[in-house]
């Protein structure tokens, strides 16, 4: 089956130039359906990789010819690339089909589809890059696909000012993964991941310039850095929140699920680079454990709905980088699996609230437990995952991270872990408790509030579904059996990788903790917006009155916007501006300044040209008459 | 007569048909101006089948006249010389394509057009001749011709500060042929022996000659007590000044923004696609091709030029507030690039300088014919004045968008993979200078998208009456220059092939 | 050639001779105000190397006729020299009633 994984990718592309041939004004049902089926084909052809997937198998051809070294394309079937498969084709089928009700009536309805496939092509070939060349060419058309569905709005200033911010700050990380895949091919010899990974795992890594140890821990610095990019980690997650001014399936499939996860995914794909210096891996633990916090407290506050997911998102990939960097692989990316379903889920219930209400203000929403029966359902769901609550599938891949953070001894991680869970389950059931529960906020609004059509429903039920079950793929119950399915692709470059796998059985105690942080949360939040006491006092945060000084901190984000601006764009506004100024008034200055030099010399010397015949004659003869002189003397006399 | 003869000889001709016709419609000028591009671009194409997988360089050469007796140690003959070799055919290519497409775009009420169809065709010849000599003397000529052609291109077509544009084109670039003079007379000396210390050898088989593969066949091998080192140094030098007026390089750019601004759409196509590429084709030329010590001795120098032009055009394009400045700033950038890879010499870096200038010609010339088109409409290149193009003119926007993201290097584009070979060089031999390039590569998605953001996206500034989408002019320039990029982009072997025989030559592997 | 009477000048006297024409001419030239009189300064120089031509040709290191037909030629040219500035001459005065030689100034700067 790894040999036709090939088609996995390719049915999208198909979809997408089908769509570009039939142009902008294609019916709706025939874009939405043709996506939606080619990719769902794409699905169960993952799904037969899946349960093909063993070696890696590897599929190449040449393609460029640089001196004597040949760059190639192809693709590579590990047993990490296929379960990204199935997720990735999952996730896009279910936004693929429920994007047609709430795009529905868009006039760039096509258009949009179009980016979508062009997204899920991307998405689909990146995961399954055999070299880090290939890998690198996907990650960027990925980052292209984002900018142009955030920009998909463009006439909003809004959108515009945040497709161009996604672009730009996930390029910063892009430079760095730039850097050290180059880097890695001429320390190793090859784009090759596989080679590349051997020869890192060996301590082989060579470059003249610096030594092989450094180099170990740089290269992993700079692939991390692209992670960092991509996956909006601390320093650069600032362009996730941002990004919610996409339509929310958008949000759902790029921010939430798959893109986003992208820098995870690379992690946890260079992992024996990674393993292989332990600097890189407390690097990447430390940044995991501080966005993942950092996030949560900023999400703790926020009054849209997409931003509070967003910066959810950003959290709970904090906390997937926290599980690789202490050395749960398996953890990490089965919480990267989770995290697919069970936050995909949340957006596209949000999608189906804003679709519904026409706003994404949680103070503007309220008492839809009624009017909107399968998203409150789901949305609970969704959120019980997340906040880590048994049996649903945050609680196992949530629990697992922590877990693993303790056992490899790494309690200050796990105390992070510990109060960042306390605050997820707190903000996404204030969340929860602000739209569905209590009275409505805006009777208008509530009045026209409707669920979708089955186009929507169906993807959040069967999401549902999954963020209720998926959890068990890697459970006690089952022998941690993701786990023991993943290790065996760490296992081909590293024999003593044991503390990496997957625990031989469940921490209770851990367990128990978490489920008691978790509802603490929960009924922190039921406390304060849920009872019906709680009315005034929503009804004052919501116009924004007396809020704290650590309230506005978190509801300005901690300043990191302004802070970006003062240090980063206005400087480099400011040197953009120098350098212009430089080169109008120095260069082109001193450029005239020579012309001035040439005219003025000529205005001078315009002198000596007085039209009188007779002084020209005089000079003419006194010249010649010096010059015969200075000849004879030089030749030594007359005779 | 060969085929690269013709090549740079017809669209000569159009040229004097168009001055032979009589006063007649713009039609007429037209077609006999496409027609004399077109057949140029038919042959470099039958050139690349002749040329094949085996790199026969493709050479013809017509007798003009000789200088007799003893000189130097034999008769100089002074021949033109036309040469296509792994280099010079994507370049030429490049060249005749640039200017079949520079004469669609020259739009229908031209004024003047007898004289734009004229100096046009005149340019078009020239570059291609630039491209496509294989002697120094007809490298030379051809770099003359091109000079005043566009001279006189930007004096009488233009903006309103044309004349000054034109004249500060014509004296810095008029500077430059000094220098380049000077060496390429210097290196033709020097290859015959007549810098030998102890008096003249003469060191050349058969005559001094002005053969650019004879010339780089022997420079490099030149024993000292023939040709000192002290003489490459100076030869080198001349090279070097000559290179970074003609390219465009800081500090010796200034007359490329002016120049870009002042002149109109097909010019700024011609200029800013194919005559900024002849500096570095010096540098590979006579640079690399003759003085590779040089090259690599002043290799730090070159490189941390390179990252100043890459962080200089960068930063600078971000301020502008025109398009074409903006362009042409951006152009300085990639050149920037052009000099690490070429400063880099090895093969990853030569290639990718290469590419570079492939690719940077390509995605110049989209830009200024879809700034072009789009002025066209709305009246002006004025950033701050545009904005929301995409909801009147959707198609265009793309195709701009698309040629902004080609530029600041995405994949699948032909930016793309000039800058990762160009980087896999620089890192090579310069990790340090490279690591602060890679500042430029984020810098350049800055400068792009803010442009694009104020000038596609947002609310629609102006009232949009009366605006097309494309025209079918426009349409045939913006699709096949697209489709190059992305032709490049998914299968750079096309140009990667030419290219890397002369990377083996210059580096002396192989054959 | 030269009889057994005729007087033998040395070829010094005859060079001095010519020397001291031409300063009288350059002299006139330079510094006359009258354009006339520049003319026939001209002439003056014109003949004094006329002599030298003669004297060459007579007792120079080679002997021979070249330097006496260069000097008719000299003579053809300066005749027709003297038509063409006089007849230029008389332009000028038409125009410029005037024969001042700092009158005819108009290439100035």
């Amino acid at each position: 089956m790894a040999a036709h994984a090939w088609l996995v990718p390719l049915l999208p592309l198909v979809a997408y130039v089908f769509l570009l041939v039939l142009g902008r004004r294609a019916p709706e049902w025939l874009v939405a359906g043709v996506s939606t089926a080619l990719t769902f084909i794409s699905f169960l052809l993952s799904l037969g990789v899946f349960r093909d997937a063993g070696q890696p198998a590897t599929y190449t051809f040449p393609w460029l010819h640089v001196g004597s070294y040949t760059l190639e394309a192809g693709i590579q079937v590990t047993r990490l690339n296929a379960l990204m498969l199935v997720v990735v084709s999952a996730v896009s089928t279910l936004v693929l089909l429920f994007s047609k009700g709430y795009m529905h009536g868009d006039e760039r309805f096509a258009v949009f589809y179009q980016y979508l496939n062009l997204f899920v092509f991307s998405m689909l070939a990146l995961v399954i890059a055999p070299n880090l060349l290939q890998l690198y060419i996907f990650w960027e058309m990925v980052g292209l696909c984002s900018y142009l569905l955030v920009g998909f709005w463009f006439f909003k200033p809004e959108a515009a000012l945040a497709a161009k911010k996604s672009f730009i700050v996930t390029r910063i990380g892009d430079a760095g993964l730039f850097a050290g895949i180059i880097m890695l091919f001429l320390a190793s010899g090859s784009f090759d991941v596989t080679t590349v990974l051997q020869a890192a795992a060996n301590h082989q890594l060579h470059l003249g310039w610096i030594s092989n140890d450094g180099l170990l821990v740089l290269t992993a610095i700079l692939v991390f850095v692209g992670a960092v990019g991509k996956s909006a980690q601390f320093p650069l997650h600032v362009w996730l929140p941002d990004a919610m001014e996409g339509p929310t399936p958008v949000s759902a499939l790029i921010h939430a699920a798959t893109m986003v996860a992208a820098g995870v995914y690379l992690v946890a794909r260079m992992y024996p680079l990674f393993a292989a210096s332990q600097a890189a891996l407390t690097t990447v633990a430390w940044i995991g454990g501080f966005t993942a916090l950092l996030a949560a407290l900023i999400a703790l506050t926020q009054r849209d709905i997409k931003r509070v997911i967003a910066y959810s998102t950003i959290s709970q990939l904090g906390y997937m980088m926290l599980g690789l960097g202490v050395g749960a692989y398996a953890a990490g990316v089965f919480h990267l699996f989770t995290h697919a379903f069970f936050k995909a889920l949340l957006f596209l219930a949000a999608g189906s609230l804003i679709h519904a209400l026409g706003t994404q203000d949680l103070f503007e929403m309220g008492g839809l437990r009624r009017k909107m029966p399968v998203t409150f359902w789901t949305f609970l769901a969704g959120a019980l995952s997340l906040s880590g609550i048994f049996p649903f599938a945050g609680f196992w891949s949530k629990d697992d991270i922590l877990a693993g953070a303790l056992r490899h001894g790494h309690p200050a991680l796990y105390a992070i872990g510990l109060v960042t869970a306390f605050c997820t389950a707190y903000y996404i059931f204030r969340a929860f408790f602000l739209a569905f529960a209590g009275p409505a906020r805006d009777a208008e609004k509530h009045a026209r509030a409707h669920e979708g059509g089955w186009v929507m429903t169906v993807p959040l039920v069967i999401l549902g579904i999954l963020a209720t079950i998926a959890g068990f793929f890697n459970s006690p119950l089952n022998g941690y059996g993701l786990g023991k399915f993943l290790t065996p692709d760490l296992s081909l470059y590293q024999t003593g990788l044991g503390g990496y796998m997957a625990p031989e059985r469940a921490d209770v105690t851990v367990m128990l903790i978490s489920v008691l942080v978790g509802l603490a949360g929960i009924a922190l939040a039921a406390a304060l917006y849920a009872r019906p006491a709680a009315v005034d006092r929503i009804a004052s945060e919501g116009k924004a009155e007396d809020i704290g000084p650590l309230y506005r901190l978190s509801y300005r984000k901690f300043y990191f916007d302004e802070i970006y601006y003062a240090v980063v764009v206005a400087p480099g506004k400011f040197i953009a501006a120098v350098v212009d100024g430089f080169d109008r008034y120095v260069v082109d200055g001193l450029v005239h300044l020579v012309r001035r030099i040439v005219y003025l010399a000529g205005l001078c010397l315009k002198y000596t040209q007085t039209g009188q015949v007779q002084a020209y004659g005089t000079v003419a003869a006194v010249a010649l008459v010096v010059i015969i002189a200075i000849a004879m003397i030089r030749a030594g006399g007359v005779f | 007569m060969g085929l690269p003869f013709w090549l740079a000889v017809s669209p000569l001709i159009a040229a004097v048909v168009v001055l032979a016709l009589p006063r007649r419609a713009w039609r007429a000028y037209r077609a006999v101006a496409l027609a004399g591009d077109a057949v140029a671009l038919a042959l470099a194409v039958a050139a690349w089948i002749q040329f094949g997988a085996a790199a026969n360089p493709i050479h013809t050469a017509l007798h003009w006249f000789t200088l007799p007796g003893m000189w130097l140690g034999g008769n100089l003959s002074i021949d033109l010389t036309f040469t296509l070799d792994g280099l010079s055919l994507p370049l030429v290519t490049l060249a005749a394509l640039l200017g079949l497409l520079a004469a669609v775009m020259v739009p229908r009420g031209q004024p003047r057009c007898k004289e734009y169809f004229f100096w046009q065709s005149l340019l078009v010849a020239a570059v291609n001749a630039v491209f496509a000599a294989g002697d120094a003397f007809t490298f030379f000529a051809a770099v003359e011709l091109a000079l005043f052609a566009s001279f006189f291109l930007l004096y009488l077509f233009g903006g309103a500060r044309r004349r000054e544009a034109a004249f500060k084109f014509l004296i810095y670039r008029g500077l430059s042929s000094v220098f380049l003079l000077a060496a390429l007379a210097g290196i033709l000396y020097a290859a015959a022996g007549a810098f030998a210390p102890g008096g003249v050898q003469p060191a050349m088989p058969g005559g001094p000659t002005f053969d650019i593969a004879r010339l780089a066949a022997q420079m490099p091998h030149l024993a000292a007590s023939v040709c000192p080192p002290s003489v490459r140094w100076w030869l080198f030098v001349a090279i070097v000044i000559a290179v970074f007026i003609e390219e465009a390089l800081v500090p010796l750019h200034s007359w490329l923004p002016l120049a870009n601004e002042q002149a109109d759409t097909p010019t700024n196509m011609l200029l800013g696609g194919v005559l900024t590429k002849t500096g570095a084709y010096i540098l590979l030329r006579f640079g690399a091709g003759m003085l590779p010590d040089q090259v690599h001795g002043f290799g730090l120098f070159l490189a941390v030029m390179g990252v100043i032009n890459l962080l200089y055009g960068a930063f600078a394009a971000w301020a502008q507030k025109d398009w074409r400045r903006l362009i042409a700033y951006g152009s300085i950038s990639h050149m920037g690039l052009v000099l690490l890879g070429i400063a880099a010499f090895n093969a990853a870096g030569l290639q990718g300088a290469m590419f570079m200038m492939v690719s940077s010609g390509i995605l110049t010339a989209l830009l200024f014919a879809v700034t072009g088109a789009l002025a066209e409409r709305t009246g002006t290149f004025a950033i701050p004045r545009l904005g929301g193009l995409a909801k009147a003119m959707p198609n265009l926007s793309g195709f701009l968008l698309f040629a902004a993201l080609g530029s600041l290097g995405l994949p699948l584009t032909s930016g793309f993979i000039s800058e990762i070979q160009t980087f896999i060089g620089g890192f090579t031999a310069y990790p340090a200078a490279s690591f602060v390039a890679l500042l430029g590569v984020i810098l350049s998605a800055v400068y792009l998208l803010y442009a694009i953001q104020r000038t596609t996206f947002g609310p629609l500034v102006q009232a949009a009456d009366g605006w097309a989408d494309a025209r079918p002019r426009e349409w045939v320039a913006i699709v096949v220059l697209t489709g190059l990029v992305l032709l490049i982009g998914v299968w750079p072997q096309l140009i990667g092939h030419p290219f890397g025989f002369t990377v083996r030559t210059l580096l002396g592997i192989g054959g | 050639m030269g009889g057994a009477g005729a007087i033998q000048v040395p070829a010094t006297s005859l060079l001095a001779l010519a020397a001291i024409l031409f300063c009288i001419g350059l002299y006139g030239a330079l510094t006359r105000r009258n354009l006339i009189i520049v003319l026939v300064s001209i002439e003056l120089m014109l003949n004094a190397a006329n002599i030298n031509l003669v004297t060459f040709s007579r007792l120079g290191a080679s002997p021979g006729l070249h330097g006496q037909v260069f000097a008719l030629f000299t003579i053809t040219v300066a005749a027709a020299e003297i038509a063409v500035g006089l007849a230029l001459l008389l332009a000028a005065f038409r125009t410029r009633r005037s024969t001042h030689v700092e009158d005819m100034d108009q290439h100035k700067w």
